[in-house]
């Protein structure tokens, strides 16, 4: 009976259900285990862990506006067509939401600006070279970390859609990483990247030290590098 | 007030503001003006109809979703994201052949807040159930060989030790 709901509307079930959830889901029946991979549910769903970690993120006092912002954009998950460009397209429809915009715009407003400030490990900064010491944290530096973890969020999606438990270790790596407080700073970056090996590689494999270095193989470093011209361009467009 | 008239040719007299509930019976009116007189609802049978009105009539001093927009913007909705109101919940507490039906009349009706309701209860439905439990539940026939169950549980071995 579940299956004479049409697709579309049976994604809109799953988007509430737990990964687990899905798992047994996906062991029900042939449609089942491919409406369960379906790339635009993985949007979905994790359009809701992206919610969920901005609730957590923002904090209480922080702007309404912008909050009210990320409400009223994130709120339009259920659609579908919006929800692919904003994650995937390099090239967002016109009119369509930019997520990465939207985020690089409330991050800088709601948090770059008041969180992230007193918590940016200065000295891991100043060693990799990214800050002198003496430099003021600027958002510049803010938002080099945040473009790093929009790219291997980016990347994530390439990888992901193959079974639903990449997506499940990678929900959960995030939730872990900002129940540690981590948010945005180098070191987490550094987790957020081996957290992507993981899911990438699997269970039984040994991650890569380093998700760049992964990127050293031809293929995936072309990947890798016509991801960043895109930012590149993308960068210009966005504000600081 | 405003008649609507399901497919099987029963007509309902509905408060406007009632009516307005469904986005596409709110375009409707505003097309056809104040004198809107009968709206025939094509797909939708009687006595879906009339639960879907029951909905609408409850709800009927709610704020409206803003276009693309969903209920439920406060960061309490969003960590409950299936917790589904009392009166809501009775509401839906009929076999699976009309819940199925509401929530294929809410989508062509576009009222997103009962699309909603009715995503999450499916979504309850199926929380915590093995892939039997659900097959029962839903009386889904299981159309996977023997070599494919057993690939399907190799893919997913290393996600079961959360």
């Amino acid at each position: 009976m579940l299956l004479q709901l049409p697709p579309e509307l049976l994604i809109l079930c799953l988007v509430h259900i737990s990964d687990q959830d899905l798992v047994s889901l996906s062991h029900t029946c042939k449609t089942l285990y491919f409406l369960s991979h379906d790339r635009n549910l993985s949007h979905l769903r994790f359009m809701v862990v992206l919610e969920t970690m901005h609730w957590r993120l923002i904090p209480i006092n922080s702007n309404i506006s912008d909050r009210h912002e990320i409400a009223l954009t994130l709120v339009q998950r259920h659609v579908i067509p919006k929800a692919h460009h904003m994650f995937l397209s390099p090239h967002p429809v016109q009119g369509a939401l930019n997520f990465r915009s939207l985020l690089s715009t409330s991050f800088r407003k709601a948090l770059l600006s008041r969180e992230l400030k007193n918590q940016l490990p200065r000295d891991h900064l100043i060693k990799t070279g990214i800050m002198k010491p003496g430099d003021k944290v600027s958002a510049k530096v803010h938002r080099l970390q945040f473009n790093r973890v929009v790219s291997v969020i980016n990347e994530f999606f390439k990888h992901s859609f193959k079974r639903p438990s990449f997506h499940t270790a990678w929900k959960k790596g995030l939730l872990r990483y900002y129940d540690d407080e981590l948010n945005f700073e180098s070191v987490g970056v550094e987790l957020l990247a081996k957290m992507f090996e993981g899911c990438q590689i699997g269970k039984d494999e040994e991650p890569e030290p380093n998700y760049f270095k992964v990127a050293r193989n031809p293929p995936a470093r072309a990947k890798v590098l016509k991801l960043k011209r895109y930012y590149e361009e993308l960068d210009r467009t966005v504000c600081v | 007030m405003v008649t609507l008239v399901s497919s099987d040719g029963v007509s309902f007299n509905v408060d406007q503001k009632v009516a307005s509930r469904s986005a596409l019976i709110k375009n409707m009116m505003e097309d056809i003006g104040e004198d809107a007189g009968e709206i025939p609802v094509p797909n939708v049978s009687s006595n879906v109809l009339k639960k879907v009105i029951e909905y609408c009539t409850y709800h009927k001093d709610d704020p409206l979703p803003q276009s693309g927009e969903d209920e439920g913007t406060s960061a309490a909705d969003k960590k409950k994201s299936t917790v589904i109101d009392d009166w809501d919940y009775n509401f839906l507490q009929v076999d699976q052949e009309m819940l199925f039906e509401i929530i294929l009349t809410a989508n062509y009706l576009d009222i997103k807040p009962l699309l909603d309701v009715g995503c999450k209860t499916v979504a309850n439905m199926i929380k915590g159930k093995t892939p039997e439990e659900i097959r029962r539940t839903f009386n889904i026939a299981n159309d996977f060989t023997p070599e494919e169950e057993a690939q399907i549980r190799r893919e997913n071995e290393w996600a079961e030790d959360r």
